[in-house]
């Protein structure tokens, strides 16, 4: 094998699967326009949103509801999401910038956490003392937060709806 | 500058990284079972450990342990000498300089937040940088070559450092980073929503594919006819190889988010190429143990041996678990979310690349200093790191398999009061405490393979320690 076959092909390769896999949903998904259920952000929820990165908190947590529907008394989809509410549209994201997705459930999915616990209060005291909420929870506690931050992080947890 | 002298500095920079990165990764899974644990200051908090233990072991302990192979293979395979030992000090230093930037930033809570490429951009120009001086030095070394054959190694090893700065240009935004809001210029990802989901994974996956993988199966390939005294088995099957993962493995990163909010195609494309991938494995597969014939005695007398005859196994267990459980649909929709794929993730890079590494400094490091590892800790230093290894992540797959399990177990209940159909499932938190023992078992087989790796750094750093070669004649 020549040098030049070598260069030549590895990079030609790797360019067609960039055009089609890379390019193609960046011009079909990158600037999808929003619909109702877009997440939508106060200023005080992005500060919030910023410290759900800075603390790591989209390591344990999703936010993505995989499709499932109940057809005649059966599920079809993913049985694992039919309880966490209506499945997740690519429109939901379109404010979101990094995605926060996830991978990992380590603790629930969180895509609609501000529907579900709708109270400011239970999420502070929750993130303060997850254990004294929650029995069992193994999430860490975020005391270590300021009030003004822990008030920021809720109000972003409550625009999740 | 005294020959292959960048290549031993990157390697002891390497298992430095290796246990300082895996013991972050213990005092992380202690946290699952003491979650108050060193919780009180935000800098250790779970948060910030977890991205320092995922990049130390990429970048620290992975990455350099490959450029440390590659500055020692490929002269020997070229027949000349490394292009400038100078240029690799240098880039060691820089490398070492830019992740203890990295593990200062991430503990202050600076990150991009995206998994794999948390590291924050100006460190990624760093972290680039280093890539490009790397293929620099390798690059002028090859043009310096005094060989026409180009054995097999090197294929996988040059085309490695043409993609990899491309990946991880791409996975970055960084080809475009700056964006401007009102006239005010700012560093932002230019990627959104689900679009920046799939360029994630993307990326995320070919560091793993065009990097770890290609990179390891190159040293791999160099190390077997070394230290089995075998030529090749088939050249023919090397190539079919090659250029399959080099054309097939590029697509498969949409798998990570099966059922996700993104386009299906993409999904359905991932999926297609990740069973491909089965064609490049079998090959590589095939080339090993048709090399190994009639030396498999060799894995009971070398350490070098040990780590890489397994590492394969590692590798191609890891390659039959990715394509046939993560990414088919069906499967995933049990698996995903759960422990079942931190597990996968540490056989590939814990088992597989890290085991690939290991054995080449293993057979390296007499050539370099002229000193060995006594046979007597390579066995321990083996023995614990896979009985380790095998009780992490058997607990992960078990655990994860009854959390996907239980979270998929739903039952339809029908409202009489509101006449509306509800789908009722087992509480979270049930999954979550069921968890513990396998969080612990983790815990155990972790510390059994991190004291194991101290060990090695202490042996690699002790002069008189590791006992003088006597003859190098046989691994010559």
């Amino acid at each position: 094998m020549t040098p030049k076959l070598l260069i030549g092909g590895s990079l030609s390769f790797f360019a067609l699967a960039v055009i089609v896999i890379v390019v193609l949903p960046y011009v079909q998904t990158n600037d999808l326009p929003a619909w109702e259920h877009t997440y939508q952000y106060s200023e005080k929820a992005l500060k919030g949103r910023k410290i759900y990165i800075r603390e790591g908190c989209w390591y344990c947590h999703t936010q993505q509801v995989r499709p499932w529907k109940v057809v005649e008394d059966k599920i079809v989809g993913v049985p694992a999401d039919a309880d966490l509410g209506r499945p997740s549209d690519p429109r939901d994201y379109v404010n979101d910038r990094p995605h926060l997705l996830g991978t990992e459930r380590t603790g629930p999915d969180l895509a609609h956490v501000g529907s579900t616990k709708s109270e400011k209060d239970w999420h502070i005291q929750h993130l303060k003392d997850p254990r004294s909420m929650v029995e069992g929870s193994i999430m860490p506690s975020f005391a270590f937060l300021t009030e003004e931050e822990l008030d920021d992080l809720s109000e972003y947890l409550l625009s999740l709806q | 500058m005294v020959k292959d002298s960048a290549s031993r500095n990157f390697f002891l920079s390497a298992v430095t990284w290796l246990c300082i990165a895996t013991s972050c990764g213990a005092i992380v899974a202690l946290k699952f079972i003491f979650p108050d644990w060193l919780g009180q200051s935000s800098w250790l908090t779970f948060g910030r450990l977890r991205p320092i233990h995922v990049n130390g072991v990429l970048f620290g302990w992975l990455s350099m342990a490959y450029v440390g192979a590659m500055f020692f293979m490929a002269p020997r395979l070229l027949k000349t000498n490394l292009w400038s030992e100078k240029l690799g000090h240098w880039t060691c230093h820089l490398w070492n300089i830019s992740l203890v930037l990295s593990v200062i930033s991430l503990s202050a809570g600076l990150t991009q937040g995206v998994e794999y490429a948390e590291i924050i951009w100006p460190i990624d120009i760093l972290i680039a940088l280093n890539f490009i001086l790397v293929n620099i030095n390798l690059w002028k070394t090859f043009m310096a070559r005094q060989c026409e054959h180009l054995y097999v190694s090197l294929w996988y090893m040059y085309a490695s450092l043409l993609w990899t700065p491309l990946v991880f240009l791409i996975g970055n935004g960084m080809l475009f980073p700056v964006t401007f809001t009102g006239g005010i210029a700012s560093v932002a990802t230019p990627y959104t929503g689900v679009n920046h989901a799939a360029v994630n994974w993307f990326y995320g996956h070919n560091v793993i594919g065009l990097w770890f993988t290609t990179v390891g199966i190159g040293m791999a390939y160099y190390l077997l006819p070394k230290i089995t005294g075998n030529a090749i088995y088939s050249h023919r099957l090397g190539m079919v190889g090659f250029w399959t993962i080099a054309f097939v493995y590029v697509w498969t990163g949409q798998h990570h988010l099966l059922y996700g909010p993104g386009p299906d195609w993409l999904e359905t494309v991932s999926i297609v190429f990740s069973i491909s991938l089965l064609i490049p494995v079998w090959t590589v597969i095939r080339n090993f143990w048709g090399t190994l014939k009639g030396k498999w005695h060799l894995f009971f007398e070398e350490p070098a041996a040990k780590f890489l005859i397994l590492g394969a196994w590692w590798y191609f267990l890891t390659c039959l678990q990715g394509p046939l459980s993560n990414a088919l649909r069906p499967v995933s929709k049990i698996v995903h979310f759960t422990n079942w794929v931190v597990g996968h993730a540490h056989l590939a890079l814990l088992g597989a690349f890290t085991y690939f590494s290991i054995a080449a400094i293993y057979y390296c490091w007499p050539h370099i200093t002229g000193r060995e590892l006594s046979k007597k800790f390579g066995s321990r230093h083996f023995w614990l790191t896979t009985v380790g290894l095998i009780i992490f992540m058997v607990s992960l797959w078990i655990g994860g398999l009854i959390q996907g399990t239980l979270w998929n177990y739903k039952r339809i209940e029908l409202d009489f009061a509101t006449d509306q159909v509800q789908v009722v499932g087992i509480p979270f938190i049930q999954t979550v405490i069921m968890m513990k023992p396998y969080y612990w078992l983790r815990v155990v087989g972790g510390l059994m393979i991190i004291i194991a790796q101290w060990e090695f750094l202490f042996r690699l750093l002790k002069k008189d320690g590791s006992k003088e070669m006597e003859s190098k004649g046989a691994l010559l």
